[in-house]
């Protein structure tokens, strides 16, 4: 069910009109249903995934708990990662690294056909068995205790806000609010409400208005493209993967206050970074983080001199590239990224550099720069192949042909991006992402209906289904 | 009162506004909504002479007859009269027929209709906005709207006036401030269409293009049951099409006329002024065959 679907609000309100009737253990265990009933909705045969892949990291988790041996508990540990990496890397990867291989020995003149699957990919496959691997690390490395109640541990691990896209919840934080009795006040529900509003809004009308003109430039033969058509295009889907992802957070944030549940930020206006750190800190800030700590800093991090430093920036960058997708768009996207990192780590060693204090001015100049660097990695990122990258990076630089097509697309992403960047400049400049709430209520009134007003009117034509279901 | 129940007020006062707002400046906004709304006057106008004939159908139909000169040349002893609002389809037409001719005492003796392509996909929010009614929707379901979010659609749209006109409001907005917003709009969406049939033409199990159209089966069903005499014209555009495998049929067991004007003589690209609309030229020569047409096959009413 996609979050800006009728058949989910339906579903929603049924749990909660089911919730607010119920204790506290009983919210649970109907949370629990209402999460499977989710997630079987898109394809009831991965249930038996999530469900075998709970069962694994409980099990291990109590078995690492339960044991003194070091060895005993490392094995219990890697069956853990082993079984979710493993089933990540079936349904993600088989075909790829397959294809991959077979083109390899193609090259050596050797003709294997090897077998190319027809694997479904499971929805959210991605953001789960992370989840759950975090769980068993966070355990094995004494940061958390295991869970007490196998239905409250299955429950961490589908609840249905936040399964199929995230934020990837740390069990640290998500788990505490499981096995204790929530309280909804009045906060929660204004503070969910703008949530959801915000969320439906970036998610209906800045992203699934950005997508026809995307997919039209994206599509036709990078010959028949101008350079500004190129940097409309990647401008229009830097909008349009910030709109699907962010919103859909945003909804799943918003839903959950509405349960009583407190869901990590997981974006924090990125597009206001002026460095990759920042961005990085802004960013899908779950599976960042979750890279910082369970692949970055078991690597070494920044502890062992800059030389490795850079070599962890770049592992990192490029399996967070993988995660995405089997391809080597994606794959070249993380390392853009780590070579971003490492640029500007180095650029930010130099004396003179840190000594600056940048003003107004340069902020603005630095945010530009880097909106335009990252969206060169969008440009990597939505690309349908390493070839057309390079194709529409060099008539991106070489080619200033202004048409009237990429004048109405540039148009049609100020008209629909302008005022959701007023908005985040404004919580930008207050230091608060929720100063909206706190404003007077004509400005509310104001925004509110302005949002409304725009998701009446401008749903697109032919719904978008949120590009990070693909991953 | 919380925050969060003023939220709520503000959002459900704002959505007031904007629907008073759009109920009162519709006819202004929209020359659709101008069109619709004066189908009752037509109707009306119909009930207080009868007997009529009336031709009911979208754009197509609109740039094809010429009601003055269909009236003298086809020699009908009917009073003709012309209800098409745009990009409306059978689905429209079934539920127009009843809520807005028949409910005001408009019983046609004759209905002609202009259809082309087969089977179409229903509009629900156009259908719950002006032509339909809650009570439709049994019916609009067996037909085949039967997927939930076109019945929420149609819901919405019924209550929301502002829901179901947002498609003329968006492109209103948008010919505002973005240029040329139409035209590559269009282009855009025919790209879209052409590579979501390249895409399906690679999966196996394509419609056939002849499929039986059950929505033209109902509508002369409606028709036969009011005592209407049914007229179905196959209009002729320049992409040529395939009409459903049972049209003739349906047709005449509806006691109805059906006339296939896809190949008119005296038809060829000269006569549109788009791939399917005819110009001034196309619409007298396919005024003209049709009240000759019409004139033969109607000897009941002719004068």
């Amino acid at each position: 069910m996609l979050f800006n679907s009728y058949i989910f609000w339906i579903f929603f309100l049924l749990v909660m009109l089911l919730y607010r009737q119920m204790n506290h253990r009983q919210q649970n265990r109907m949370l629990l249903v209402a999460s499977y009933i989710f997630y079987g909705y898109w394809d009831y045969r991965f249930l038996s995934l999530i469900f075998i892949s709970t069962v694994i990291d409980f099990i291990a988790s109590k078995k690492i708990t339960a044991n003194d041996d070091a060895g005993c508990r490392k094995r219990w540990l890697l069956l853990s990662v082993v079984f979710n990496l493993g089933m990540l890397g079936f349904f993600k990867y088989w075909n790829f690294f397959i294809g991959e291989v077979s083109a390899s020995l193609s090259m050596m003149g050797i003709d294997a056909s090897l077998p190319l699957l027809h694997v479904v990919l499971p929805v959210g496959i991605s953001f789960y068995t992370f989840q759950t691997m975090s769980y068993t690390v966070d355990v094995y490395r004494g940061k958390t205790k295991p869970a007490e109640d196998f239905l409250d541990f299955a429950l961490y691990v589908s609840f249905f806000p936040q399964l199929v896209a995230g934020p990837i919840e740390r069990s640290s934080h998500l788990l505490p609010q499981i096995t204790i009795a929530r309280h909804i006040g009045n906060r929660d529900f204004s503070e969910g409400f703008y949530h959801v509003l915000t969320g439906l809004f970036k998610k209906v009308v800045i992203a699934d208005n950005m997508a026809p003109l995307v997919n039209t430039v994206f599509s036709r033969p990078v010959s028949e493209l101008t350079g500004p058509e190129v940097i409309m295009g990647v401008y229009a889907f830097a909008f349009q993967i910030y709109g699907d992802f962010s919103g859909y957070s945003s909804i799943a944030k918003g839903i959950a206050h509405w349960m009583g549940f407190d869901l990590m930020w997981n974006f924090k206006n990125p597009y206001f970074s002026q460095t990759p750190s920042e961005f990085w800190q802004r960013w899908h800030i779950s599976l960042s983080s979750w890279l910082r700590d369970y692949l970055y800093i078991p690597l070494g991090g920044n502890r062992h001199g800059q030389g490795k430093t850079f070599r962890n920036l770049m592992v990192t960058m490029c399996l967070g590239g993988l995660w995405h997708g089997a391809g080597w768009t994606y794959i070249l996207w993380g390392f853009y990224h780590g070579v971003l990192l490492i640029v500007y780590h180095a650029i930010g060693q130099v004396k003179a550099v840190t000594r600056l204090q940048p003003g107004v001015f340069l902020r603005f100049l630095n945010i530009v720069l880097f909106f335009n660097l990252i969206a060169v990695s969008w440009l990597m990122f939505r690309a349908e192949s390493v070839s057309q990258i390079g194709d529409m990076l060099q008539l991106a630089i070489t080619d200033f042909t202004l048409t009237d097509f990429s004048r109405y697309g540039f148009v049609m992403i100020a008209f629909f991006t302008m005022p959701l960047i007023l908005l985040e400049y404004w919580t930008e400049k207050a230091g608060d992402l929720l100063v909206l709430l706190k404003a007077h209520w004509l400005l509310r009134f104001a925004s509110y209906g302005y949002f409304v007003l725009m998701l009446i009117i401008f749903p697109p034509l032919v719904s978008q289904e949120f590009i990070y279901f693909q991953f | 009162m919380s925050q969060g129940k003023k939220d709520i007020v503000l959002v459900l006062a704002a959505i007031l506004l904007l629907e008073i707002g759009i109920r009162l400046l519709a006819p202004v906004l929209s020359g659709n909504v101008r069109q619709i709304e004066a189908m009752s006057d037509t109707a009306a106008d119909m009930a207080r002479h009868p007997p009529a004939l009336l031709f009911l159908g979208n754009s197509l139909t609109g740039n094809a007859v010429d009601t003055e000169t269909f009236s003298r040349l086809s020699g009908l002893k009917l009073n003709v009269y012309m209800a098409v609002p745009d990009s409306t389809s059978l689905w429209d037409w079934y539920c127009i027929i009843d809520h807005t001719f028949v409910s005001q005492g408009a019983i046609p003796e004759v209905v002609v209709i202009g259809y082309a392509w087969g089977r179409t996909p229903p509009v629900p929010q156009r259908l719950g906005g002006f032509f339909c009614r809650m009570e439709d929707l049994p019916v609009l379901y067996r037909l085949g709207m039967n997927h939930f979010d076109q019945i929420m659609d149609f819901i919405v749209a019924r209550v929301l006036r502002l829901y179901a006109l947002h498609e003329v409001l968006q492109k209103r907005i948008l010919d505002l401030f973005v240029p040329q917003y139409r035209e590559f709009t269009q282009e855009i969406n025919a790209e879209a269409r052409a590579r979501k049939k390249k895409n399906h033409q690679l999966v196996a199990g394509t419609r056939r293009a002849d499929e039986s159209d059950p929505m033209l089966g109902a509508w002369l069903e409606r028709l036969q049951a009011l005592g209407i005499k049914p007229v179905v014209v196959a209009m002729p555009v320049i992409d040529p099409y395939l009409l459903p495998h049972d049209f003739f049929d349906l047709i005449d067991r509806a006691d109805g006329i059906a006339i296939d004007f896809r190949n008119l003589p005296g038809i060829g690209k000269k006569h549109f002024r788009d791939p399917i609309h005819l110009n001034e030229q196309g619409r007298a020569i396919f005024t003209q065959a049709l009240a000759r047409r019409l004139h033969q096959a109607l000897p009941t009413y002719a004068r």
